[in-house]
């Protein structure tokens, strides 16, 4: 009897372990004979993007005429650069991925990990040309294109405009006019801005802004082309003033324990009446089951006194990049696939659904659009150009320790031993990569 | 049966399979990471060889790695002090003849099989500001001036962690505790007690004296777990505010993933790999010169 018993106890775990040996990554329904192409994307389950890229890939899928069969993966959150990373290390990368602008994708093209798209643009010049001017600005890498990108992203404020007229603000076109309406927003016990920083991007998003209004571009321009230096009296300045903000209570009580998802919650939940965050959220804050969908807004961070910048520069990137891997083997296939991205639909999709500024020449239902969006898409009519978070344009490892200098600057470390130590980081990194 | 249990071709044959796994999984990759720490590597462009140059600049430029290595001592020596000792006073009592011993045992011992990640994101909320027991508590008696952001906090979140992780493991120490006094022989109990030792003295010259063995094999498990902390510390503060919380695991963490800096990454878990290898070698020095035997 115990002699059964042991032998059915042992079956049983080898087949719990054997069930796992088949776990995770079926395909169902694969085609024999198709070759495989797998596409790296990050992104949360339920992102708008996420839905739209697997439902493209569904519809590549089940056209008859396909020549390859995609493998969609989306890895959500900080994992996806070093799963990425490890696969490109293992020599198993993906066909396809999805990647960041500027110095992020640099990192690839540097190391030739990545196909360069001039030539696909040469046989069809047509959908080159479906792209808006400057589009491919931040994906070009030695005179030549390397990533298509899918939308753009700006960083506007975004207010809730019936907390504003309750308290009788209106939109500040000064600094001196947002010292105010802090102030104004803390006495009737509203958070002015929802921003936290715990995740150190976030906080960067909004010194990035200022650094640019009293500086103008110039400053994070030089250090992007290898000189300038963090110390730039526009950055001092920038430190300066966040922590004169921080003093005014601008940000939550406690805002260095605020993430991103607390951020988006204190927002939505109309405890907090401004938010800097960039327009892939424009969609979330306009959907139908959000609480804030007629009373959201955007503005421009206004003008700074004695600053260069008169606020028509706008912090942002192109957003949801996609690139194809050098290595690939079914180019022709993928290439096909990305001009899907270009086509009426899908814009429509993008510019009207999710509400995303789009990077083609699509002219889109100005009704169907959320009002925010269309708000926005008037501000920058007179838009003079857009610059890059410093993370992606850096790069990870240098834009990560600017992050983490004015977190130490948000918690009221000395402004100019903080960036101080980051030029140092700085020139060490560079002179290392010689 | 008996001699080939002695053959030494056996005892290796029997053996090997193990051997083979810790070779590959475990001395093969310390190996390497001895290795690729005097390089530095982002995982797409070459490794570029710095030899010493990652150590160097642990000691020289970095500013978070001492906090790294304080507060993970500041996390051994609180949870030696914590564990340990009310790990065995727990023990003492409860083969001191209590009832339903076995019950408590099975309480004290639950929090050790829940995952760590859940136990994080549990004591998250008990330490939130807004909605925290901790915090509800303390203004339900009147003491809401104590009421504060436990996990925000610089001073206060390094202790919030310390007590999070003991409750963790407490449980477990009090297990091996009451399993080592219940081995020692009941006859130098009684012996004991005919000779007059009272409880204080029976705890002080036979049981602990007697269980020294499984305290230093407690006391080092304790001491590795807290230097290699990472998954508690992760899920609640993230290494924040400021890296006021940071040990040395999340900052290897956001070295080498975040920042894609993996050679450093791995010259500090080299550090962290020397860190606990020197503690073993402490502990079990200390623990030798007070082996007793009766």
């Amino acid at each position: 009897m115990r002699r059964v018993l042991v032998v059915c106890l042992s079956a049983a775990l080898l087949v719990a372990l054997a069930s796992t040996l088949y776990a995770g990554g079926t395909q169902e329904n694969r085609p024999a004979g198709k070759p495989r192409i797998v596409i790296y994307d990050y992104g949360h389950e339920n992102e708008p993007v996420v839905v739209l890229y697997s439902k493209l890939v569904d519809q590549y899928n089940a056209k008859p005429d396909a020549k390859v069969f995609l493998d969609y993966q989306f890895i959500p959150g900080d994992a996806y650069y070093p799963k990425l990373n490890a696969a490109i290390a293992a020599n198993n990368p993906p066909d396809v991925f999805s990647s960041h602008a500027g110095g992020v994708l640099a990192n690839y093209v540097s190391a030739g990990k990545v196909l360069a798209l001039d030539d696909a643009f040469a046989k069809d010049p047509a959908w080159k040309n479906r792209f808006v001017a400057g589009a491919f600005d931040a994906l070009s890498v030695g005179g030549k294109i390397y990533a298509i990108p899918t939308s753009q992203a700006v960083v506007p404020i975004f207010y809730n405009k019936d907390i504003f007229a309750r308290l009788g603000l209106s939109v500040p076109q000064s600094y001196d006019d947002l010292k105010n309406v802090v102030s104004v927003l803390r006495k009737n016990g509203i958070v002015p801005f929802a921003n936290g920083d715990k995740d150190v991007w976030v906080g960067a998003m909004m010194a990035e802004v200022i650094a640019n209004r009293i500086g103008g571009g110039h400053p994070y321009d030089a250090i992007a082309a290898g000189g300038g230096s963090w110390t730039d009296p526009s950055f001092v300045r920038a430190g300066q003033i966040i922590q004169e903000l921080v003093g005014l209570k601008a940000f939550p009580d406690d805002f260095l324990g605020v993430g991103y998802d607390a951020m988006i919650a204190l927002f939505m939940g109309e405890k907090a009446a401004m938010c800097v965050n960039g327009t892939w959220d424009l969609g979330r804050f306009t959907a139908a089951d959000s609480p804030i969908k007629d009373k959201v807004n955007v503005m421009n961070f206004p003008a700074i006194s004695g600053g260069i910048s008169k606020g028509t520069d706008w912090l942002g990137n192109p957003d949801h990049n996609i690139t194809i891997s050098s290595s690939n083997k079914n180019v022709d296939a993928c290439i096909d696939f990305l001009k899907v991205w270009a086509s009426e639909v899908v814009q429509k999709n993008i510019g009207e659904e999710q509400g995303k500024i789009i990077v083609t020449k699509t002219v889109l239902d100005q009704s169907k659009v959320p009002a925010a969006a269309s708000q926005l898409n008037n501000l920058l009519t007179n838009a003079t150009g857009i610059f890059l978070f410093y993370d992606v344009g850096l790069g990870a490892t240098i834009g990560q320790e600017f992050n983490n200098a004015f977190q130490a600057i948000y918690a009221g470390n000395d402004v100019t031993t903080s960036l101080q130590k980051l030029q140092k980081f700085t020139l060490d990194s560079r002179a290392g990569n010689k | 049966m008996e001699s080939m249990l002695r053959n030494w071709r056996t005892i290796l044959a029997f053996m090997a399979p193990a051997m083979v796994l810790f070779l590959a999984f475990v001395l093969y990759p310390i190996g390497m990471s001895l290795y690729y720490g005097m390089f530095s590597w982002d995982l797409i462009h070459k490794m570029r060889f710095v030899g010493m140059g990652n150590f160097i600049r642990m000691i020289r430029d970095d500013d978070v790695f001492p906090v790294a290595v304080r507060n993970i001592f500041f996390f051994m020596g609180t949870s030696l002090v914590l564990q340990l000792i009310l790990g065995y006073c727990l023990a003492v009592l409860l083969t001191g003849g209590v009832l339903f011993k076995n019950a408590f045992k099975n309480i004290y011992f639950l929090p050790a099989v829940i995952p760590s990640v859940a136990i994080g994101l549990l004591w998250s909320f008990i330490y939130s500001p807004d909605v925290g027991i901790v915090n509800g508590l303390l203004r339900a008696v009147g003491l809401g001036q104590f009421a504060r952001p436990w996990l925000l906090r610089t001073g206060s979140s390094l202790w919030a962690i310390t007590l999070t992780l003991s409750w963790q493991y407490t449980g477990y120490a009090v297990v091996i505790f009451v399993a080592a006094i219940q081995n020692i022989p009941p006859e130098i109990r009684e012996a004991a007690r005919i000779d007059g030792a009272g409880s204080f003295r029976m705890v002080r010259f036979i049981t602990i004296p007697l269980t020294m063995d499984v305290i230093r094999v407690e006391t080092v498990l304790v001491a590795i777990g807290s230097l290699k902390l990472f998954d508690l510390v992760f899920i609640m503060t993230q290494g924040g505010p400021v890296h006021s919380t940071e040990v040395l695991a999340t900052y290897i963490y956001q070295r080498a993933f975040r920042q894609f800096e993996y050679g450093y990454g791995d010259a500090l878990s080299l550090v962290l790999l020397g860190l606990c290898l020197c503690m073993t070698i402490l502990i079990n020095r200390v623990f030798r010169s007070v082996r007793v035997e009766y």
